[in-house]
């Protein structure tokens, strides 16, 4: 499968990524990867589709890893106390982040929305209710179905 | 959405320790720390897992700490940006319609840097926000920024022109365009929206075929339009501008209508679906052109400018075209 599909996904992954040779290869080997770790492959009657679907999937990744990575650096760069972690620093709170949106991005959108507001803007519990028209009852089990989503996020 | 490598058990002891997490938030009496210590003693499991527990709590910005801040902001940006998945949903077809012959296809996620959707010049992009959708047509060299701002949905038009039609919506939508000079809440109506800068000038318009739509200035001046006229909106004042809003929609017909317009002003509005730039000499910069144009061939358009107007074209390369004055007729 991969000598018959990899060129193509080469070719659509090139194109999606303006040129990227690099980027778009190691994209064509980490979807091979995971189709080929997860799923029965060798029953795929339309693995192209599978393999697109994949594909697309980790560029969101990619694109979404990448904007937290620049928005971080940008919000270093603005604190009043401008601090400069290391690189190394940098990239783990970057995976730490990416997989906190990433459980935020499949979040049912009230539990995102009484997520981000509870724990990212700090608002209290009663103020989210009466905003979102909810009660805190509700807001403390979107919190609870939340943080449970974000666990699994970050150690499965 | 369950991981299947993740034991029934384990999945169990963490639904059980995220409900403690968030009573332990507020509820600290003795009676639910002393259950909450019997819970977590009761399996080595319990112990771990809650542990993990307090580590994100460090971990996972809060808002209410101060130190939290950079990634606060970066979870806040994310999570806007993350809204266009749900507020942007592509026709079918995914194609956009290249005015300049160039068909491309592109996915939601591929936008520009904090424009959640760019077009290209020459370029148009059909687009349905929300389900039912509202119908959003951006024209060329076009960026908007979709914003979950709850009850609304904010369209941020950062440059460029685009239609939106809510006419079938059974009531008002709340969905509204913002630009730099005002916030603009249609209803029910059928609009285009235009804002551009030039140099130091900006300028927004706003035109009505159908229905009406509410208009708050960031000068505060607010005021309601309707359909029938073009409405010219700057922060200090909602004015009229002319009767005929059709000839702001020509361009989702792929053409250009002109109206006794300064051959300047023309070159300018031609100019905005063609790379590169056209310029006039000033001689003939005031010249009037009056008329239907095709955009989809922007070469076209300038030869026929050329021969009605009695124009000299001058193309020192594609991306840099000079229009003076006839000298063989001078």
């Amino acid at each position: 499968m991969y000598r018959q599909h990899h060129a193509w996904l080469f070719g659509l992954l090139r194109h999606r990524l303006g040129g990227q040779h690099a980027d778009a290869w190691d994209l064509v080997q980490d979807t091979f990867e995971r189709v080929l770790r997860h799923r029965k492959w060798q029953e795929l009657s339309q693995p192209r589709g599978y393999l697109s679907a994949i594909a697309k999937r980790l560029l969101i990744d990619r694109h979404r890893r990448k904007t937290i990575e620049d928005a971080y650096l940008a919000a270093l760069a603005q604190q009043p106390e401008p601090v400069a972690p290391s690189a190394q620093d940098i990239a783990e709170v970057v995976e730490h982040l990416n997989r906190v949106c990433m459980a935020l991005d499949r979040m049912p959108d009230r539990m995102r929305q009484v997520f981000v507001r509870a724990r990212i803007n700090g608002q209290a519990y009663d103020v989210i209710a009466q905003q979102l028209k909810l009660t805190v009852n509700v807001v403390q089990k979107d919190m609870m179905q939340a943080w449970q989503r974000i666990y699994h996020a970050i150690h499965g | 959405m369950a991981d299947p490598k993740v034991s029934k058990r384990t999945h169990d002891i963490v639904e059980r320790a995220a409900d403690w997490f968030v009573r332990l938030q507020d509820a600290r009496d003795e009676k639910t720390v002393r259950e909450w210590e019997r819970w977590c003693q009761a399996d080595p499991e319990h112990a771990v897992i809650w542990r993990r527990f307090a580590e994100m709590d460090q971990s996972v910005p809060d808002g209410r700490r101060g130190q939290d801040q950079a990634a606060v902001q970066t979870v806040q940006l994310a999570t806007r940006l993350r809204s266009r998945r749900r507020h942007l949903k592509l026709l079918a077809s995914m194609v956009t319609v290249g005015l300049a012959g160039t068909g491309t296809y592109r996915y939601a996620c591929d936008a520009g840097w904090l424009a959640e959707y760019r077009t290209g010049i020459g370029e148009q992009r059909a687009l349905q926000l929300g389900e039912p959708g509202i119908a959003l047509l951006l024209n060329t060299d076009t960026a908007i920024d979709v914003v979950d701002n709850a009850p609304f949905v904010d369209v941020h038009l950062h440059g460029g022109e685009l239609l939106m039609d809510s006419v079938d919506r059974a009531q008002r939508a709340n969905v509204r365009v913002v630009t730099r000079d005002a916030t603009i809440t249609p209803d029910r109506a059928r609009m285009v929206v235009r804002y551009l800068r030039r140099g130091m000038h900006r300028h927004t318009l706003a035109a009505l075929t159908a229905g009406r739509a509410q208009v708050t200035t960031i000068g505060q001046i607010n005021g309601e339009i309707i359909a029938g006229q073009a409405t010219s909106i700057g922060a200090g004042r909602i004015a009229m501008a002319h009767r005929y809003p059709e000839r702001e929609f020509a361009w989702t017909q792929d053409m250009l209508v002109a109206e006794n317009m300064r051959l300047d002003a023309f070159l300018e509005e031609l100019g905005r679906y063609r790379q590169g730039i056209v310029r006039c000499d000033d001689a003939v910069a005031g010249l009037r052109v009056t008329g239907t144009f095709r955009i989809h061939d922007t070469d076209r358009v300038l030869a026929v400018l050329a021969e009605s107007l009695d124009l000299r074209i001058e193309m020192r390369s594609r991306y840099w075209v000079t229009v003076m004055a006839n000298e063989a007729n001078a």
